[in-house]
């Protein structure tokens, strides 16, 4: 094979909240999920499907953070969801009715009942409601690298300065990882890019091979990267390749105003039935009768303007196929420039959030399709790879310290810590350390009785889910506030009463297994992940090295 | 334009979030302690967050004392740096510098008479440098044209960033 010019290694980060509400029959929250799984998750996967099945060589990297696979897997969310897409299906034969003196939306109601049976069938008949399984399947057959995440997409570099809270979502996402994929991981997603050098210490001692970092992570990493972000580099005391975001990239796909998605062809995400038909026809298909998108859109973006037109998926689908190819000739043009002023071939990462493609940008996967089957026979400037697949081709890489950023609006923490949000770290920071405190006064579970053993793994989990950056981002984003306010009081509130109960020797059994049923993540966690261990005090001499280098 | 958008959760649309059934939870005021923590926010700005006992919330005495420890053994607080924020009444305070890359500590405490009498010594902090290191590396020569292909591109251009117009 003849030696591409560079490399291009695209990344899909899939991620949602830990959402499940046993104590209701429907949960409005809940839907996040089950439109992620109807229109990115196996849209997707018969992406994938295609690519193997036409022979088209393809290398993808994919995270899925321990919070998704476990409702992925749980067998409640299963039932709702199937039952979810079943109201979907009925609503779309009732549009099929309702348009049937209007071909151009007729049209595209039966497309929609075209689209929800598939999911029916593929979900329940082929892959028997396992997607992790049917994911794992592109792992198993060489084209998909999975990356671990932390345990409850906490965003790590607020952690600190508890180190054993770092420690344990790491730990524990590395565990959930294996869990699910079967292998250790060798690279580490650090949820919404959040790196600061007190996180290389734990990173190395979990077996990490590398991380992704937010563009200025590397180019403010001292001394200077040589190669800015088209190469990795390597952590002074940990060894770990850190890569690096490439921005070009990026706004092509991410940006409102010059990114593809915005194109006036593709589909309005804005215009739902939910919102636009008479309430008393959709309110069946309304969670808790509020208005809401409830998945089917008729109209394109068209422009600027509240007279939208009516969608049209061939006109769309020539699009995405014409985006595709001019993000294959972008990346031709760079990796040319770039290979002419670098010594060896640079490396464009380009990590998205796999919810972009389908829900937000429906024709995402699409897109993802035709840039894959291009990248591998219309060109031949660069090749895709994983960032394992790189660093097995170039292990010799320069040290450097990359810099704390993040991918958060201004690059660094503000996102989660700002006058919307600063109240939480407070309580956040108390619960881990008495979580920790929790730990160190029960060092043997063989001599606890059953109730106390559960009732300190159950702290666990609810620590780490108050711990969810997804809470703080949502009160600052401002919509959902009082969703992501209560989320936070009642898993800090769940975890005060066990830290009090466990201490007074008096857990309400009940009331635990109440508690169990609702956020069962994790069900195998120990809670000695929190624990002091032997190493500790060689860890912190480690640990300041690392952390004072900035 | 009707944009499309960018993280899976900042455009949904607004409505009434359910209620949680069963007992709902708040927070307390404070944990009846003497403590205080630094938490990066970015480059010139550091959160501190503390909790004091026995003194009153309304004293007018409280002081936050930001140490400037760059360049120095973080352990030795004496003799460092520092600057003064009077606090009273507050349980956090926002300390911008102006200078990027610095090594912070802080301590919580109060003003008796002119004399400062610390009551919690907070953890020790690093801000990142916010900017490309001077130091180049004599075994890999940085490749200048690759810093100024990227000029025009703003720091924390990211998924975020690019929502954030349409808030």
């Amino acid at each position: 094979m003849i030696e591409p010019e560079g490399y291009v290694a695209i990344v899909l980060h899939a991620h949602l909240p830990f959402v499940r509400h046993p104590e209701y029959p429907t949960f409005l929250e809940e839907d996040w999920l089950f439109e992620a799984i109807t229109e990115c998750y196996i849209p997707l996967l018969t992406v994938f499907e295609g690519l193997v099945r036409d022979n088209v060589p393809w290398r993808l990297t994919m995270s899925m953070t321990p919070t998704l696979t476990a409702m992925l897997a749980d067998p409640l969310l299963q039932d709702r969801y199937v039952r979810h897409l079943e109201g979907l299906i009925e609503l779309a034969h009732r549009e099929i009715h309702r348009t049937a003196h209007q071909p151009a939306f007729n049209r595209l109601a039966r497309m929609y009942l075209e689209r929800f049976r598939l999911a029916h069938r593929k979900f329940t008949y082929e892959y028997e409601r396992d997607l992790l399984g049917a994911f794992r399947r592109f792992q198993d057959g060489g084209q998909i690298e999975f990356m671990a995440s932390a345990a409850s997409h906490a965003y790590l570099p607020l952690l600190a300065p508890n180190d054993r809270a770092i420690r344990a979502h790491i730990d524990i996402g590395m565990e959930a990882h294996r869990r699910v994929f079967g292998r250790r991981p060798a690279g580490f997603w650090l949820p919404e890019c959040g790196y600061s050098p007190a996180l290389d210490p734990w990173l190395e001692r979990a077996g990490v091979r590398y991380f992704i970092a937010e563009a200025h992570g590397l180019l403010h990493a001292r001394p200077r990267p040589s190669y800015a972000v088209f190469a990795p580099v390597q952590c002074p005391h940990s060894g770990i390749a850190a890569f690096a975001r490439d921005l070009e990239t990026s706004t092509q796909v991410w940006s409102a105003t010059e990114g593809y998605p915005g194109d006036f062809d593709y589909r309005d995400f804005y215009r739902d039935i939910g919102y636009d038909l008479e309430y008393d026809y959709v309110q069946p298909w309304l969670k808790g009768g509020v208005r809401s998108h409830v998945g089917i859109k008729y109209y394109r973006i068209t422009g600027n303007t509240a007279n939208k037109d009516v969608y049209d998926p061939d006109r769309a689908r020539e699009k995405a196929a014409l985006h595709a190819g001019h993000f294959v000739f972008n990346r031709e043009k760079q990796i040319n420039y770039l290979r002419a002023h670098m010594d060896r071939p640079p490396i464009v990462v380009a990590p998205y959030d796999a919810e972009l493609f389908g829900h937000w940008w429906y024709e995402g996967p699409q897109w993802l399709d035709f840039f894959i089957r291009k990248a591998a026979f219309d060109q031949r400037t660069f090749r895709l790879v994983t960032p394992s697949d790189y660093l097995d081709m170039f292990p010799r890489n320069q040290t450097a310290q990359p810099s704390m950023s993040s991918w958060g609006y201004k690059g660094y923490s503000e996102v989660w810590l700002n006058g919307a949000n600063d109240w939480i770290y407070r309580h956040l920071h108390k619960a881990a350390e008495r979580m920790n405190e929790l730990a160190d006064a029960h060092p043997d579970p063989a001599a606890l009785d059953e109730a106390t053993r559960r009732a300190l793994n159950q702290a666990a989990r609810e620590l780490l889910l108050a711990q969810s950056s997804d809470w703080a981002f949502i009160m600052k984003t401002g919509t959902m506030v009082e969703y992501a306010v209560q989320r936070t009081k009642d898993h800090l509130g769940r975890f005060s009463r066990l830290y009090e109960d466990v201490r007074r020797g008096a857990v309400d059994e009940r009331w635990l297994e109440e508690v169990e049923r609702r956020d069962n993540i994790f069900q195998w966690l120990d809670y000695r992940v929190f624990a002091r261990r032997p190493t500790d005090e060689n860890d912190r001499v480690a640990i300041s090295a690392a952390k004072h280098h900035g | 334009m009707e944009e499309p958008t960018v993280r899976h959760h900042v455009h949904r649309p607004p409505h009434g979030a359910a209620a949680v059934a069963g007992p709902r939870y708040d927070v307390p005021h404070g944990y009846r302690d003497n403590q205080v923590t630094l938490l990066v926010r970015d480059p010139q700005c550091v959160y501190a967050f503390w909790d004091v006992t026995g003194v009153s919330r309304t004293t007018s005495s409280l002081v936050l004392r930001v140490y400037d420890l760059t360049n120095r053994d973080h352990e030795r607080w004496d003799g460092a740096r520092y600057a003064d924020f009077v606090v009273s009444g507050t349980t956090s305070w926002y300390v911008h510098t102006e200078t990027p890359g610095l090594v912070l500590g802080a301590a919580i405490g109060v003003r008796q008479r002119s004399e400062f009498v610390p009551l919690a010594r907070s953890n020790v902090v690093a801000t990142p440098p916010g900017r490309i290191s001077d130091e180049t590396d004599a075994e890999w020569m940085s490749v200048e044209q690759l810093y100024r292909s990227l000029a025009h591109l703003p720091v924390g251009s990211s998924s975020a960033a690019l929502a954030a117009p349409l808030e």
